[in-house]
């Protein structure tokens, strides 16, 4: 064999022992933290935090574009949240479609005054509306800038301590709110951010702004998508939780400390990935400031979430989050493998460099690399095919944790088919989706590097549709 | 394939074997823990309804303990405590004393006492629950020290185990608790204390001098609120006037509003003033529960309050105030069109759907 062949085959072992050996830790971690979640859930009795004003008050902050299909049942759902102080801000950020005529028909909106509590980075707002029949609703409506510059603009408009970014094209469960803040009543002072876990809201039965019966979904590519959620907040948040080095709380569902978010400057805008930066950043500051700091994943506040269904929505989905977790990892190089910043330094900015941003990189090598090996006859099969083996079973095995982490703790997914169900998208996830997976994100590199910043148009079914 | 294996290929393939083992192992096992869990279910529930019927009739006092103990084989006690643990929650008074003598001709008093000492402390925390529900008035020491366990969970379930036996002696103890460092461990103490009733209001008027923290101090304020603690109303009007907390604050305004005292219309009109509008909201709040008209020259200026739940509120306020209140409203500026319209329009048609009857 030669050198040539030598050097890079160990370099793909070595990353591969590496990456591997991040994620066995982290199932690990994981569990053990289900195993302390579930006990301590479990003998900590029901109480009346739902009824006490001594609860924090909350703006949820939602920003809607385009998103005309959905907007007035994800709005009602938000209205029947169970907790005791909460408003709900609704930004519209510039639609195109009707969104701001189903919001001003549905909810009857008159104008208000509305004086802005803080100054950040937004574009101009057009005008605030408030509901009669819904005393805790704003609607603002303002000019297109993105995202972040949306939640920028809820956050200066917000009067609670605490904001909860949701997706217009999400629903909260009905205690998700009681139960996402339960880390900031443990350390008031303490906490920045808590997250909570986001399901698959497709091919559920979904009434009233609620999820009547979890179900699963017709199409492929939606299936897919549950078991990759499952494991990326199953594994991926638990795992990172207990050893402080949580860098993504999803924007789909998110509550902040209104104050500590305000001092760094509030979201980025003009970013595709300002929930992961917004992390980082709070870490960042946190850090470089010797403040003690918390962010924290709690796994059952449930926020359920419209996945593509579509190949070309979710190869677009991906291609941002990829260019907006690689945005994120460049503004803040500094970070890594800097001790002053602890675990997300040391831990978390290495393993996301090298999973990735290294790993698609050098995974795409390694198939380029086999039918070139093969033709100048340099292939062991016999190797390769070990190797591929270990690669794939590996994978496999993580996907099955994730369920049987599911099937451990809250179950919900009930019946025997939906479970067997899952079980086989597990193994057959890493037969083709995760190759396409990879593609995207090679695509997300690449148009990353061309200076792409798009957000990519999404598709909405509306949940009136779900199942 | 190749008659040696280098070192590499061994080892990859050693991995092979252990992978594919590892995962036919959690496949089996999330299978398995859903087909045993469905099973057991099942065969739980059918070993349980054969002890229902017993159950009931010794909580009815047609059965005596030691009849329903006799019937039981030893294997089936814990099933059986279970059983009644489920019962005692539900009642109270003579079922409870009944229940009591079963768990004892059971050894549930013991079995439980030993758990106390385990070291895990779930296993204490649940212990303390059940010795509570038992109403074993022996077991009062061991629950005492179990207030000062080191685990928070241990020491919540310990206090309400006692408020279930009824000690009040120990409530003090517990409203000291109050200080705990956890916020949301305070809470649910708080939620405990509540659960002892006019008992506690004594001790928690003491506290609000002696607390430390505001936030817990808040809290108090707020038991003594939900539980209408009339005494406390003086305290609790210095506090508002004395606080920088503005949790205290928000707190003595609902409180106030709660004891629906006249006496307290002044003091809470000066707190619509507040820099913070969580305490303009609760006093707004707090001046409509009260209802006296006296108070409608503070409230009808909020009308025009910029924020849109404050002129919500202080419209439901007014409209509270009775016959008066209702003139302030009608006096409201010529405001059709605009929130402030469509709000006093609402309030003034009860019996509309997300009308008047939802501002009540």
């Amino acid at each position: 064999m030669s050198p040539a062949v030598l050097v890079y085959s160990g370099m793909i072992l070595v990353y591969f022992l590496l990456v591997d050996s991040f994620y066995t830790v982290m199932t690990v971690i994981a569990f053990w933290d289900i195993l302390r979640f579930l006990i301590r859930s479990r003998y900590v009795q029901e109480f009346r935090l739902y009824s006490s004003t001594l609860t924090p008050p909350i703006s949820l902050l939602m920003p809607a574009y385009n998103e005309a299909a959905s907007i007035a049942e994800c709005v009602r759902g938000m209205s029947l949240l169970r907790y005791p102080n909460f408003e709900i801000i609704v930004i519209n950020d510039g639609s195109k479609d009707r969104t701001m005529e189903v919001l001003i028909e549905t909810f009857d909106l008159k104008p208000v005054v509305r004086v802005p509590m803080r100054t950040l980075q937004h574009q101009p707002i057009k005008g605030t509306y408030a509901s009669p029949a819904y005393p805790n609703l704003v609607v603002v409506d303002k000019a297109n800038g993105g995202k972040a510059d949306a939640l920028n603009a809820g956050i200066a408009l917000s009067r609670a301590p605490l904001f909860c970014a949701v997706d217009a094209d999400s629903l909260l469960a009905e205690d998700a709110l009681e139960r996402v803040v339960q880390p900031f009543l443990e350390h008031p002072e303490e906490m920045v951010a808590s997250g909570g876990f986001v399901r698959v809201v497709n091919g559920c039965t979904v009434r009233a702004g609620r999820v009547q019966s979890v179900g699963l979904p017709r199409s492929p590519v939606a299936l897919f998508q549950i078991v990759e959620y499952l494991r990326a907040f199953y594994l991926g948040r638990l795992g990172w939780n207990p050893v402080g080095g949580l860098l993504i709380i999803s924007g789909a569902f998110g509550l902040f400390k209104t104050e500590a978010v305000a001092q760094v400057g509030g979201y980025l805008t003009g970013s595709v990935g300002e929930d992961m930066e917004l992390v980082v950043r709070l870490h960042r500051h946190m850090r470089e400031r010797g403040r003690r700091y918390r962010v924290a994943f709690v796994p059952d506040p449930i926020c359920w979430t419209e996945v593509p269904e579509s190949v070309k929505v979710l190869a677009r989905q991906r291609d941002r989050w990829h260019r907006g977790l690689l945005d994120t990892l460049i503004r803040h190089k500094r970070m890594m493998l800097n001790p002053r910043y602890g675990a997300a330094g040391m831990l978390a900015m290495p393993y996301f460099w090298l999973a990735e941003v290294v790993g698609p990189v050098l995974e795409l090598s390694g198939y380029l690399f086999i039918p070139v090996a093969a033709w100048l006859g340099l292939l062991n099969w016999f190797a390769f095919g070990l190797f591929m083996a270990v690669s794939v079973l590996f994978g496999v095995l993580l996907s099955v944790a994730a369920v049987l982490a599911e099937e451990l703790s809250f179950q919900r997914y009930r019946t025997l088919p939906q479970l067997l169900a899952l079980l086989g998208i597990a193994v057959l996830e890493n037969l083709g989706y995760r190759q396409l997976n990879l593609w995207w994100r090679l695509k997300g590199v690449f148009s990353y590097l061309r200076g792409g910043h798009q957000w990519g148009e999404m598709t909405r079914k509306g949940f009136a549709k779900s199942k | 394939m190749p008659g040696e294996l280098d070192a590499v290929q061994t080892l990859a393939l050693q991995a092979v074997l252990v992978l594919t083992a590892l995962l036919a192992a959690s496949v089996c096992y999330t299978l398995g823990h859903r087909l045993v869990g469905l099973w057991t279910e099942r065969r739980r529930a059918l070993r349980r309804s054969k002890y229902q019927e017993q159950a009931l009739l010794l909580s009815a006092g047609e059965l005596s303990p030691v009849q329903f103990v006799r019937g039981l084989p030893r294997r089936d006690h814990l099933l059986a405590e279970d059983l009644l643990v489920e019962i005692a929650t539900k009642f109270s008074g003579e079922v409870r004393g009944v229940l009591a003598d079963a768990f004892v001709a059971l050894g549930a008093v013991d079995r439980n006492r030993k758990r106390t000492g385990s070291r895990l402390w779930w296993v204490r925390a649940d212990a303390a629950r059940r010795l509570g529900l038992m109403g074993a008035p022996a077991v009062t020491r061991t629950l005492r020290a179990l207030l000062k366990d080191p685990n928070a969970e241990v020491r919540i379930a310990a206090a309400r185990a006692m408020i279930e036996l009824g000690r009040g002696e120990w409530l003090s103890d517990l409203i000291l608790s109050l200080d705990e460092e956890n916020t949301f461990s305070a809470l649910r103490l708080a939620d405990v204390i509540m659960e002892a009733g006019p008992q506690a209001s004594g001790a928690l008027i003491g506290y609000l001098s002696t607390g430390r923290q505001p936030r817990r101090i808040a809290i108090a304020v707020e038991i003594l609120g939900d539980m209408r603690a009339h005494e406390a109303e003086p305290v609790i009007q210095h506090l508002l006037v004395d606080s920088d907390s503005v949790d205290v604050r928000a707190a003595c305004c609902r409180a106030l509003g709660r004891f629906e005292s006249p006496l307290a219309l002044e003091i809470l009109s000066r707190c619509l003033c507040d820099p913070s509008w969580v305490v303009r909201s609760q006093a707004v709040q707090a001046l409509g529960q009260i209802g006296d008209p006296a108070a409608i020259p503070w409230v009808e200026p909020l009308l025009a309050a910029p924020e849109p739940w404050l002129v919500a509120a202080a419209a439901k306020a007014l409209y509270r105030m009775g016959p008066l209140g209702e003139q302030a409203l009608h006096r409201a500026p010529d405001t059709e069109g605009t929130l402030l319209g469509q709000v006093v329009q609402e309030v003034l048609q009860p019996g509309l759907q997300g009308g008047g009857a939802r501002w009540r």
